[in-house]
């Protein structure tokens, strides 16, 4: 029978992993590295090394690197290779100003959303409270999944996946070591709490400033003096 | 119905149970230009051949993929979902009718070791999903709708791991290329969800995680529907194909 898709010849696919596979996998490798410090701003990814290292053919490496240059995360450096990048102080306050832009919009759409929105709202940040004293990794996860949600119950799906390619390309070492150094994980639990319960009671408004308030104090950590 | 659609095209629908229909898939066939016969053995209806069809779906059902003392017809419709992968017939299992298919091709259902999955959960594709002709028709990861106690400890061998959640990593998987097995409820309207939550009488602790569960599948439905359809719409293509 014929693929209903044009993409990919499905019966000469091979049994097991296939390019797109591994490549996605490589991808995923990359980004945890990147996550958890292995790799840092100014290493550099040279495929065939990369290749060896992974157990895998140049190929997926090669879609992998060519995925993460489109994000903005290695920049081309050197013969077959690339450079991790370093954000710049301009990379961090674009990925502040973008989330502003959405989570702020999704902020002002939540009056819409119904009861059940802040139900469910403040049964995922129970459910995230210990995953957010865990690790700073683990906090930046239920930080990222917290704020999602606010984008879920929009009902947007263009919406949700803006959060996440500005969330994916936020996960460059340097900000993730910013959110490192400078995220009171701590207060994660009160400090989403009372946003949830001004934005309960702000007109739609008022809930966008709220949202962009509370994301602008996230930046002041990161880059203090850099929202003004 | 679309312009390209070619002659319609008869789904075959098991439906295990009288509270689990075709839901809102219903509609979404029936847009992409099928027709659905359903069959509802639990109500004496012989399970068919496969032959026939120019798809299969099996629905989901309060009973556990194993329990063919009380209904012995669950022998027949694994024999069918056994002979649906065998002559390549596009096949959605969906929560029970995915266990049925993974114990029909060599797979292990049994009670789930972490107690009810309830709610709209956030489910992860595997990097398999990419060359999936089905679920790549979804943006992930994405919510859909699930509520089930019995999970799938054992792959059949020859599966293609496709999604996983935090809670059951065995969340959707292929077999061959066109038989899918879904643990989550892509059908499911929130109505009919809510229906389902009532009829849970367990421990405190369940209880609590269908409340909390309807109040994330409530929150989310209109996101979980920017999923749904597409996947509906995909597997419709593939029968029609």
């Amino acid at each position: 029978m014929p693929d209903p898709t044009t993409n990919g010849t499905p019966s000469l696919a091979p049994v097991g992993r296939t390019r797109n596979a591994l490549a996605a996998e490589v991808y995923d490798n990359l980004l945890d590295a990147l996550m958890d410090g292995r790799l840092s701003p100014g290493d550099r990814l040279v495929m065939d090394r990369l290749a060896d290292d992974l157990g895998v053919s140049r190929s997926p490496v090669r879609d992998a690197l060519l995925r993460l240059h489109r994000e903005g995360v290695v920049e081309p450096g050197g013969k077959r290779g690339y450079l991790v990048r370093a954000a710049s102080d301009s990379d961090i306050h674009d990925f502040y100003a973008a989330r502003m832009a959405v989570e702020g919009f999704a902020a002002e759409l939540l009056q819409g959303a119904g009861a059940d929105a802040w139900v469910f709202l403040r049964d995922l940040l129970e459910s995230l409270s210990a995953k957010a004293t865990a690790s700073v990794r683990e906090s930046f996860e239920a930080n990222r999944l917290f704020h999602r949600g606010v984008v879920e119950v929009t009902g947007n799906s263009y919406l949700v996946d803006m959060f996440d390619t500005i969330w994916n390309r936020s996960r460059t070492a340097l900000t993730y070591r910013d959110f490192a150094a400078a995220y009171p994980y701590d207060e994660f639990v009160p400090e989403h709490t009372e946003l949830l319960d001004a934005l309960e009671r702000a007109r739609p408004k008022t809930a966008r400033n709220l949202m962009v308030q509370h994301i602008t104090g996230g930046l002041d950590r990161t880059r203090p003096g850099s929202s003004e | 119905m679309s312009p390209f659609a070619a002659a319609t095209r008869s789904v075959l629908v098991v439906q295990p149970d009288h509270e689990d229909p075709l839901d809102t898939f219903d509609s979404w066939f029936r847009d992409e230009g099928l027709t659905t016969k359903v069959v509802r053995p639990f109500a004496d209806d012989p399970v068919p051949d496969v032959a026939d069809a120019a798809g299969l779906v099996v629905l989901g059902g309060d009973m556990g993929a194993n329990d063919d003392a009380a209904h012995p017809w669950l022998r027949d419709v694994r024999a069918l979902l056994a002979s649906a992968v065998e002559h390549d017939v596009p096949t959605l299992g969906i929560c029970l009718g995915g266990q049925l298919l993974a114990v029909a091709t060599g797979g292990e259902v049994s009670r789930g070791s972490h107690g009810t999955e309830v709610g709209a959960p956030q489910i992860h594709a595997r990097p398999e999903v990419e060359d999936d002709v089905l679920l790549s028709a979804v943006s992930w990861p994405a919510r859909f709708a699930t509520m089930h106690r019995d999970e799938i400890v054992t792959l059949p061998a020859e599966a293609v791991w496709l999604a996983e959640s935090s809670m059951y990593k065995h969340q959707a998987f292929r077999i061959g290329r066109h038989a899918w097995g879904l643990q989550f409820h892509p059908e499911v309207s929130l109505s009919r969800f809510v229906r389902w939550a009532e009829y849970i009488h367990d421990d405190p602790e369940t209880t609590q995680r269908v409340q909390k569960g309807v109040a994330e599948f409530a929150a989310t439905t209109r996101y979980v529907a920017t999923a749904t359809e597409p996947l509906a719409r995909r597997f419709a293509r593939v029968v029609r194909s």
